[in-house]
């Protein structure tokens, strides 16, 4: 499998503060790759390091192949666009006119493909609109789009659909899809907003606390994503004895509600409570989130890193 | 790089700020010149012309660099820096770009104060190392005032503060200036067979002295005034300086040498500094553009850029 980005060991300090620890990670090409984690987790680090504003304190990355130490680390960034944070444009200036500040920079020879671009982003009718009276949703567009000047093939996303409202984290989502399949551009796109990310990515990586816990590939996490079975009985401390005789995984959610995991057969469940002058009450079948899977796996001891 | 210097020069274009800057240095260039054709007479010396243009050099200095900090202090929340790095550009290829544009832009606004005043024939003496030095004295303090904004996490503090060290700069300077100009003796007279040397308290002495004349000749500013003190006496100092080699060699013994020689040594240390300063100050102002530069290129990249 060919990378597009891979990450070996690479930390990152502030003074005392490790923000990124030993992080290894590999991008393949023509994914999406769901960056997943907490706020202060270190996304936004670790993104910062791929594009260039900040230096790793130890470790390396290497992009399209070429080692970030490499003096060839430049032209490798030609072919990836990003979004930091918050799209970084002019706002004293529209939208057309950034991307020909953009073009101009990246040094292409003529203009051609703006206006395309403003289509693909849903920007073609703003006009003479200066861009900082655009709204949130349309800002983040915009910086997709000086993100896409120059054609790259590997765009990085960070938290690209927060402060967006429903209308427009769909727009986002459907746009960096049809990047995705139409231009087979690789997307990393960071985020803890984990129901989204579960539309869109083929590849997860999850980090906390500076350290990459797992990385895993959709299909992967859909089988390891476990069902559960939701159970309403009579009394739930009856059933959790019948539960630990069983040695079977469970979780009281109430007096008379829990989750069951694992595989049973009903109605042998049933006769067990039965026995026990326990009644089953209801029973449905659940798929464990990509919310409780990363909740799991990090753990929740709650609130965010400094 | 050439892009972006075009680029960020350009960007100076779209600017309310150089729009401003520029009317008010075309209304001073037009004062200057009115002053220079319609008022002022050399040989009366009717008009405290060299005041003038004091004066307009000094309001001319500080907007500009007033435009340069408007323009400059929010640069790192724009494309400005983080799409080129995005794209490639390293850090310091980034840093020079907009350091060369921003010494452009002030010398540009400089020449338009300067020129047509030098041209309007004005100036008896070196005009193109006096030009050169005015025009340096905008392109350092603007080079310093872009340089704050971009290495400081809080540029509007640290611009406040570099408007206050330069207007320091411009009062520490004249005070320098005006103790370096005291003669070493208050009074030399000339008796039967001896000299009475009434020695000068205030006098400073050496090494002091030369330490001092070698800070001042350090200050950016400086050019400012002295161009002012030299200007001003240039013509007196070219008679003074005839009237005493005339006397020297119309001297009828060892004494009346002696004395020819004690005053034409005041005269020589009152105003040849102001010669040799104006001689060497083009040195010294690019010594201290380079500096800038050079250091503003090692510590903008190690800044942690957001």
């Amino acid at each position: 499998m060919e990378f597009i980005l891979k990450t070996n060991a690479l930390s990152k300090s502030y003074r005392k503060f490790r923000a990124l620890d030993s992080v290894t990670m590999n991008v393949p090409k023509g994914a999406i790759y769901g960056f997943v984690g907490r706020n202060g987790a270190g996304k936004t680090t670790l993104i910062r390091l791929i594009c260039g504003l900040q230096e790793p304190s130890a470790g390396e990355f290497t992009l399209y192949g070429t080692k970030h130490t490499d003096s060839k680390i430049a032209r490798a960034r030609r072919h990836m666009g990003a979004v930091v944070e918050t799209p970084a444009f002019y706002g004293d200036m529209t939208a057309a006119e950034n991307l020909k500040m953009q073009y101009a920079m990246l040094g292409l020879p003529s203009y051609d493909g703006i206006d395309d671009l403003l289509k693909l982003v849903r920007l073609d009718d703003t006009g003479k609109k200066k861009a900082k009276n655009f709204s949130l949703g349309m800002k983040q567009r915009l910086g997709i789009a000086l993100a896409l000047c120059g054609n790259p093939d590997f765009l990085i996303l960070d938290e690209p659909i927060n402060g967006l409202d429903p209308q427009g984290i769909v727009e986002i989502r459907e746009l960096i899809l049809r990047l995705n399949r139409e231009r087979n551009i690789t997307v990393l796109i960071s985020s803890h907003i984990l129901d989204e990310l579960a539309k869109l990515a083929t590849h997860y990586g999850f980090i906390d606390k500076g350290k990459i816990v797992q990385e895993i590939s959709a299909k992967e996490l859909e089988a390891k994503c476990r069902k559960y079975l939701h159970v309403k009985v009579s009394d739930a401390a009856v059933f959790a004895n019948v539960m630990d005789k069983r040695g079977a995984e469970y979780e009281i959610l109430s007096d008379t509600e829990a989750n069951l995991y694992g595989e049973f057969r009903i109605s042998e469940l049933s006769a067990a409570l039965a026995a026990e002058q326990c009644e089953l009450l209801s029973i449905t079948e659940h798929e464990e989130s990509l919310e409780n899977y990363f909740i799991n796996l990090v753990g929740s001891d709650g609130g965010d890193r400094a | 790089m050439r892009n972006l210097i075009r680029i960020h020069c350009k960007r100076f274009l779209f600017r309310w700020e150089t729009f401003a800057v520029t009317l008010l240095n075309i209304l001073l260039m037009v004062i200057g010149v009115l002053a220079a054709r319609l008022m002022f007479d050399p040989e009366t010396n009717n008009f405290d012309f060299y005041g003038l243009i004091h004066v307009i050099t000094l309001v001319s200095v500080l907007a500009v660099l007033t435009a340069v900090i408007f323009i400059e202090i929010n640069t790192l929340s724009t494309g400005a820096i983080r799409n080129p790095l995005i794209a490639g550009y390293s850090k310091g290829q980034v840093f020079l770009s907009k350091y060369i544009s921003v010494i452009v832009f002030s010398a540009v606004q400089g020449a338009i104060v300067l020129l047509p005043t030098v041209l309007a024939n004005c100036w008896t003496d070196r005009p193109v190392s006096f030009t050169l030095s005015m025009l340096l004295v905008y392109m350092t303090v603007s080079a310093l005032a872009m340089t704050v904004c971009l290495l400081s996490d809080r540029p509007t503090v640290y611009v406040v503060i570099l408007f206050g060290v330069l207007l320091g700069l411009i009062f520490g300077g004249t005070a320098v200036s005006e103790i370096l100009n005291r003669p070493q003796y208050q009074g030399i007279e000339l008796q039967e067979d001896h000299i009475d040397k009434l020695p000068n308290p205030w006098y400073l002495p050496s090494p002091k002295r030369d330490i001092l004349e070698q800070v001042h000749r350090l200050n950016p500013l400086q050019p400012l005034k002295e161009y002012q003190l030299y200007l001003e006496n240039m013509e007196s100092y070219l008679y003074t300086a005839q009237y005493f080699e005339n006397t020297l060699n119309q001297a009828e013994d060892d004494l009346h040498r002696e004395y020819a020689g004690l005053l034409k040594q005041q005269w020589e240390e009152r105003y040849d500094p102001h010669i040799r300063r104006l001689e060497l100050f083009p040195y010294y102002q690019c010594g201290l553009l380079l500096m800038i530069g050079a250091g503003g290129i090692l510590l903008f990249r190690k800044r942690n850029l957001k």
